[in-house]
């Protein structure tokens, strides 16, 4: 057996006295590939983060080769040899591929005044090759495909001499083919000794590329097993636990099945991620998008919402067509964006501005804006959703994640939407703003409204869904009743495909 | 994705009340201690009569009048270079319309037309061709400027009309400058649709966050369009002014009233990445650059003294007014 070049022990860490790891451990064998799993918030990212030195572990024990470590930045985890894939790659997209991969530890002369570009370029190259891409070490990086992007930020971990990488979910913007080569670089990348920590959800690649799993949940390693001597079931047990259907209740609604429905969408694809999704709301009913991030469960909303063009297919809102964001906005949809900060608010603004928005007209007078039936429908809205907020000019940047959710889901519901689509809508969002919004969405659906949920919480999906599309690879897979969903385990294994 | 369901680092919290005080009012209060300290320098001078005054009040109107135009594209995120060379191109066009004998009315609006077209080329090369404001304006500024020397090959053009003349001359209605009462009606009107009227609201959303504009139903290139349509048209009547002012229209009008204007907005207390305007800001800010200019010639200070004067006192100001950095 291969003697651990990693162990982390123990591991506490907490953000404003609130534990986010509790005696969290991990281990890594020379020239492993090692999955880490668990629910978003499980504290994966955390503990990843005080391996390559953004965070300062609270207390526990970080061992390279043996040795105890302390890193205090980035750079000295760096220097240890460890180094970190992002999601968004870290790389500058008008800079060459040598330029990036050497980028701050560029091969000098004439006492480090100069680049030696020939040299650089070189040795890009031979980094490249070894990979067996075909990548030209001079082309500008905004030339290259998302998976030549990775390969050069994998070249970029090895031109530092790393020997731990950690890759988080790698194969989230990549194609079939591009997984592919990424595997094969995995395993080449193994057999040289360099170990591997792969963070992803989709388990079907995890049993194909990793030698053992490490699955988290509410801040510690509740399993570690070979991948050999484990099943998905057991897997997704650890990493949901036993009480976790204590927090959220599932209430059973009646929809009236009788009514037309007010969504209809018929073959809609939009390009590179949806392909032919068909399906039908009725008012008053709440239908839960179950998928993967990156199975296209985003793109199908914001085509029906017409902030992204659909290259086939039709929405239609009571029959009539809608075309564009116009036309689905004054048709009655609302859209509580995935991501609050960049497409939900504006930040700056005051929590009134924020919630007129998108109702601008309603709130003109005579061409002015009116300012006190404003604040009025604000304060209605900050007592209604019991948003934590001192007065209606509190900018919202200043307010907790769950008070910007409120007040991005309050810009919608001011308009009385007849579909509101919410995106992740409790992401980043306290526990008691949580089952705020829930109750919310619930009393929306009651008073007639269609509702389309999004949610990577499954748990949170099962509460509040009277019925559940499944979407894998821009498809829909398989439409269920609420009812015959059988447990949180069996729809985690559904939008595995 | 992970990083998000992670507690944030507590954000940091200002006292909001101190803030309030120096930060957002710094133009009020440098406009107040400039005053208070060229009365106590120059006061005998003549700096504090009331003409000298009206005087200060008559040579800022053209540079606030863009000021307010510039105010509005500012807060919508972009920003126009080309309203100096616009004012001189509208002013010329006009004279030229008079001289013709189109009369005031046809005069008026060939003016008023060239700040359309202006901002509309601006307008599309900004949102459909997607290029920065900064280089299209830049551009225009040259080609315009170039349009007005070429027309009547740096000829001055003199306006003889008694319409023209009463409407945008220089006298006074009492003892309040005429040019100065447009100022402060554009600025009126300016901080109305600024503040009270869904367009201003559109024009702030899409400079503070133009995706969530989006996503709220806003079209922003429509916003950003009018924008520019604002600031050209503002060029325009700012040119008209200067014809009024000199009897004259000449084509080096507004040479670096670009500068003094995007000064005047940002000293006032909007952000220069859009999303946060005042009008009432520009305008004191239009009227401090104003006052320096000539508190310093009354000292006795040449151009290039009040030049380096001038530039420090906007750097100086600008960064104290400024946001901490996060």
């Amino acid at each position: 057996m291969q003697p651990d070049v990693l162990t982390m022990r123990d591991i506490d860490k907490s953000f404003n006295n609130v534990p986010v790891l509790r005696r969290a451990g991990f281990s890594l064998r020379r020239g492993e590939c090692h999955a880490l799993m668990g629910e978003n918030g499980a504290g994966k990212s955390t503990l990843m983060k005080i391996l390559t030195g953004v965070y300062r572990r609270d207390a526990g024990i970080v061992e390279i080769d043996g040795e105890e470590v302390t890193f205090h930045a980035p750079r000295d985890a760096e220097a240890a040899g460890i180094a970190m894939i992002f999601q968004e790659f870290s790389l500058i997209p008008t800079l060459t591929v040598a330029q990036n991969i050497f980028l701050s530890h560029e091969p000098k002369r004439g006492r480090g005044a100069f680049i030696r570009d020939a040299e650089m370029v070189q040795r890009a190259r031979a980094i490249l090759e070894e990979f067996g891409e075909d990548i030209d070490p001079r082309a500008r990086v905004e030339e290259l495909s998302v998976g030549a992007m990775q390969m050069v930020e994998i070249a970029k971990a090895l031109s530092k001499n790393a020997r731990i990488i950690v890759m988080d979910e790698p194969t989230a913007s990549l194609s079939e083919s591009e997984v592919e080569t990424l595997f094969r670089l995995v395993r080449q990348l193994k057999a040289q000794g360099i170990s591997i920590v792969y963070i992803s959800h989709r388990m079907a690649e995890i049993f194909q590329i990793c030698d053992r799993i490490t699955a988290m949940r509410d801040g510690r390693d509740m399993l570690v097993a070979e991948t050999a001597e484990v099943t998905m079931e057991e897997l997704i047990r650890a990493m949901l636990g036993s009480d976790s259907s204590a927090t959220l209740e599932w209430i059973p609604r009646e929809v009236d099945q009788t009514s037309p429905p007010v969504l209809e969408v018929e073959d809609l694809s939009v390009a590179g991620s949806v392909r032919n999704v068909s399906f039908n709301v009725r008012p008053g009913e709440i239908l839960g998008l179950a998928g993967l991030t990156g199975s296209g469960r985003t793109e199908i909303v914001e085509a029906i919402f017409g902030v992204r063009t659909p290259t086939g297919g039709s929405v239609r809102i009571d029959g009539r067509p809608v075309r564009s964001n116009r036309d689905a906005i004054q048709a009655g949809v609302g859209l509580v964006p995935e991501d609050r900060r960049t497409q939900g608010l504006v930040l700056d603004h005051s929590l009134k501005d924020n919630v007129i928005l998108p109702n601008l007209r309603r709130f003109t007078r005579r061409g002015l804006v009116q300012d006190k039936a404003a604040r009025r429908a604000s304060e209605a809205q900050i007592h209604d959703l019991k948003i934590k907020s001192e007065h209606t000019e509190q900018e919202v940047r200043l307010l907790s994640g769950g008070n910007q959710q409120k007040i991005v889901l309050s810009k919608w519901l001011e308009r009385n939407p007849k579909v509101l689509i919410l995106d992740e809508p409790t992401i980043g969002v306290d526990i008691g703003a949580k089952s705020d919004l829930v109750r919310k969405i619930r009393e929306i659906a009651d008073a007639g409204t269609a509702v389309i949920v999004i949610s990577s919480e499954f748990e949170e999906l099962l509460a509040i869904s009277d019925r559940l599309l499944v979407i894998y690879d821009g498809a829909v897979i398989d439409d269920i009743p609420r009812n015959d969903v059988q447990s949180e385990e069996a729809l985690h294994h559904a939008v595995q495909g | 994705m992970q990083s998000k369901a992670e507690p944030m680092p507590q954000q940091r919290r200002l006292p909001t009340l101190g803030r309030i005080s120096w930060r957002e009012n710094i133009v009020y209060i440098c406009f107040a201690g400039v005053l208070v300290f060229f009365a106590l320098t120059i006061g005998d001078k003549g700096f504090l009569t009331v003409s000298n005054l009206f005087n200060i009040a008559r040579t800022t109107a053209m540079i606030a009048v863009i000021s307010v135009a510039m105010t509005f594209i500012i807060s919508s995120g972009e920003l126009d270079l080309s309203v100096g060379s616009t004012a001189a191109l509208s002013a010329l066009v006009s004279a030229l319309a008079i001289q013709a004998g189109y009369g005031f009315v046809g005069g008026v609006i060939a003016g008023l037309l060239c700040g359309v077209a202006v901002g509309l080329v601006n307008g599309f090369f900004v949102t459909v061709i997607s290029i920065p404001s900064f280089l299209v304006t830049l551009g225009m500024m040259q080609l315009v400027r170039g349009i007005d020397m070429r027309i009547t090959y740096t000829n001055p053009v003199p306006v003889r009309n008694e319409m023209f003349d009463a409407v945008f001359g220089p006298g006074t209605i009492g003892v309040v400058p005429i040019l100065f009462l447009w100022a402060l009606g554009v600025a009126a009107v300016g901080h109305i649709v600024l503040r009270y009227t869904p367009f201003g609201r559109q024009v702030l959303a899409s400079g503070g966050n133009r995706v969530a504009a989006r996503y709220s139903g806003i079209n922003t290139n429509r916003t950003k369009v009018i924008c520019f349509l604002i600031t050209g048209m503002g060029a325009a009547l700012a040119g008209m002014l200067w014809t009024g002012m000199m009897g004259t229209a000449r084509y080096n009008f507004g040479e670096g009233a670009e500068l003094a204007a995007i000064a005047a907005v940002i000293l006032g207390g909007t952000s220069l990445f859009g999303g946060k305007g005042t009008i009432v800001g520009t305008f004191v800010g239009a009227l401090l650059i104003g006052t320096i200019n000539n508190g310093l010639i009354i000292m006795g200070l040449d151009v290039s003294e009040q030049m380096m004067v001038a530039g420090a006192i906007i750097v100086l100001a600008v960064a104290f007014g400024r946001k901490p950095a996060r």
